[in-house]
């Protein structure tokens, strides 16, 4: 099984390059834009500062300088937050496109091979998806701790703070990534077998729209269970202080991760089930 | 035995297939699949292999279901088979984990011996990977090997050597059944032809029986099938 899920990251990340360099270049974009509007965010800050010592600081011509303590904290806060939100929306993007095959692929054979190989497409589906869970995992983490490393270096959030928005992301991660991971495997799985009857294009454009269309479907469905009245799992609750200014908790539900978890496990068990009966 | 054929149909969408098939397969046989286009050869293979399931009748290999057999069998398809990426080194770590029979050290024997280049299969011409392909699959330990157009994009000269080489590897236990339309190559080799047409099996002889005849394998492929290739 070790054999094969080396082999299998190889392939696929030969396969996939294009996009797996697309996530190395959001990785370092991030990381040069947090560095450098590191020394922005030093500039406000200082000038908000000064403002606060200077005696004209209500001067209505210019309004920079009327920054208190909780909008000077929004503005250092402001732009890393961005970057890294923009980092992982782009980085969830490309990720959730990563298990779409080319037409290629089923023209060469390489799928008559694995067929005809050891394995059942039941296992090398399930390698699959976690060679491109183990892809977005490390993609997550890179970004994670560039802005949480940021974030701490230049005191733009506490301690507490960071480790509670790592919190966020790491349940919003688990709660998504694998779920749309286990949907593009399907659907490149469906889309496979009706390759041999062409259409290639109008199949291309109805996986990305049905990827999509499911993204949003399946936010609904974590929004609704994130209001549900009663709770079947205990909750988790993390302390957080927005900018310095506003205490609050943010509440981890499990139930949608379970949820979203299992119907991932789902979509690759059938995901196989389709390509061990594709004719090849 | 290694496989058998119990009157199986298969019908594709476009009213093509095979009718009624029946035949079985020994240790010990290089079987020619011979018969023009749309015969029934290509079906045949990729039944016997598990890729297609037929509509009526039934198929065993090694006393198995087609795909719980596949194990036993070296398949040759009429796909290219590996990414075009793919150079004989990625090949063989491809193959290493794909396949438990496959033997490391025949594909770097059949690789010098068929003068195969260590470079990508897109900067191959289309000889050179296809005599790739027929490595890969031969280096492989089966009961049954199924070689689909072998020599397609091999060149006449190259042809002849090909065969020797494949036929000095191949362990005598199993079966090969090769479809091609190079009768006369492969002729010398052939213990037995399936001749199909229009998805029949319309004779299925021993060669030797041919030849005592005072026939080769291509006239008698004529003989019977000529009717129709008129």
């Amino acid at each position: 099984m070790k054999q094969l899920f080396l082999t299998i990251c190889w392939l696929e990340l030969i396969r996939a390059k294009t996009r797996s360099l697309l996530l190395l270049v959001i990785i370092i974009a991030c990381s040069f834009s947090l560095s450098t509007c590191g020394h922005v965010d030093a500039d406000i800050h200082i000038s908000s500062e000064t403002t606060q010592s200077a005696p004209f600081a209500g001067s209505p011509s210019k309004p920079a300088k009327n920054l208190s303590k909780g909008d000077s904290n929004l503005m250092t806060a402001f732009p890393p937050l961005v970057i890294t939100c923009g980092a992982f929306v782009l980085g969830f993007i490309v990720l959730m496109t990563i298990p779409f095959r080319g037409k290629q692929e089923w023209e060469d054979g390489q799928f008559q091979m694995i067929a005809m190989g050891d394995f059942s497409f039941y296992r090398v589906e399930f390698t699959r998806f976690l060679s491109y869970l183990l892809l977005a995992i490390l993609f997550i983490v890179t970004v994670l701790l560039c802005s949480s490393i940021f974030c701490w270096k230049n005191e733009i959030f506490s301690s507490e703070t960071i480790i509670s928005l790592q919190w966020l992301v790491i349940h919003r991660f688990v709660s998504f990534m694998p779920l749309m991971l286990a949907f593009g495997v399907l659907v490149s799985a469906i889309n496979t077998a009706y390759y041999q009857d062409g259409n290639g294009k109008i199949l291309t454009l109805v996986k990305y729209i049905s990827c999509f269309s499911f993204f949003v479907l399946a936010m609904k469905i974590g929004c609704w269970f994130e209001d549900m009245p009663y709770r079947l799992f205990p909750v988790l609750e993390v302390p957080i202080n927005v900018l310095e200014v506003h205490q609050t908790t943010l509440t981890f539900g499990w139930e949608f991760m379970f949820l979203s978890l299992a119907v991932a496990a789902l979509f690759v068990f059938w995901s196989g089930r389709v390509l061990e009966e594709v004719e090849a | 035995m290694i496989a058998s054929f119990n009157n199986v149909t298969k019908h594709y969408s476009s009213g093509e297939g095979v009718n009624e098939l029946t035949f079985a397969i020994s240790e010990g046989q290089v079987i020619g699949l011979l018969g023009l286009n749309g015969s029934g050869k290509t079906t045949t293979m990729k039944i016997i292999s598990g890729l297609l399931h037929p509509q009526t009748g039934s198929v065993e290999v090694m006393g198995k279901a087609p795909r719980e057999g596949r194990g036993h069998i070296a398949f040759l398809g009429d796909r290219q088979s590996f990414p075009s990426w793919m150079a004989p080194k990625d090949m063989l770590k491809f193959m290493t984990t794909f396949y438990a029979d496959f033997q490391p050290n025949i594909f770097h024997q059949l690789l010098k011996e068929m003068d195969i280049p260590a470079k990508p299969l897109e900067e191959m011409s289309k000889g050179q990977r296809q005599k790739l392909k027929l490595v890969a699959t031969m280096s492989r330990n089966s009961d049954l090997y199924l070689l689909d157009e072998p020599l397609s994009g091999i060149d006449l000269v190259a042809r002849t050597g090909i065969l020797k080489t494949l036929m000095a590897t191949w362990n005598e236990e199993s079966a090969v059944i090769l479809s091609t339309h190079e009768i006369k190559d492969v002729d010398p080799y052939l213990d037995r032809a399936i001749f199909l047409a229009d998805g029949y099996i319309k004779a299925d002889e021993n060669v030797e029986d041919i030849r005592t005849r005072g026939l080769s394998v291509s006239d008698r492929f004529l003989e019977l099938l000529g009717g129709s290739a008129s």
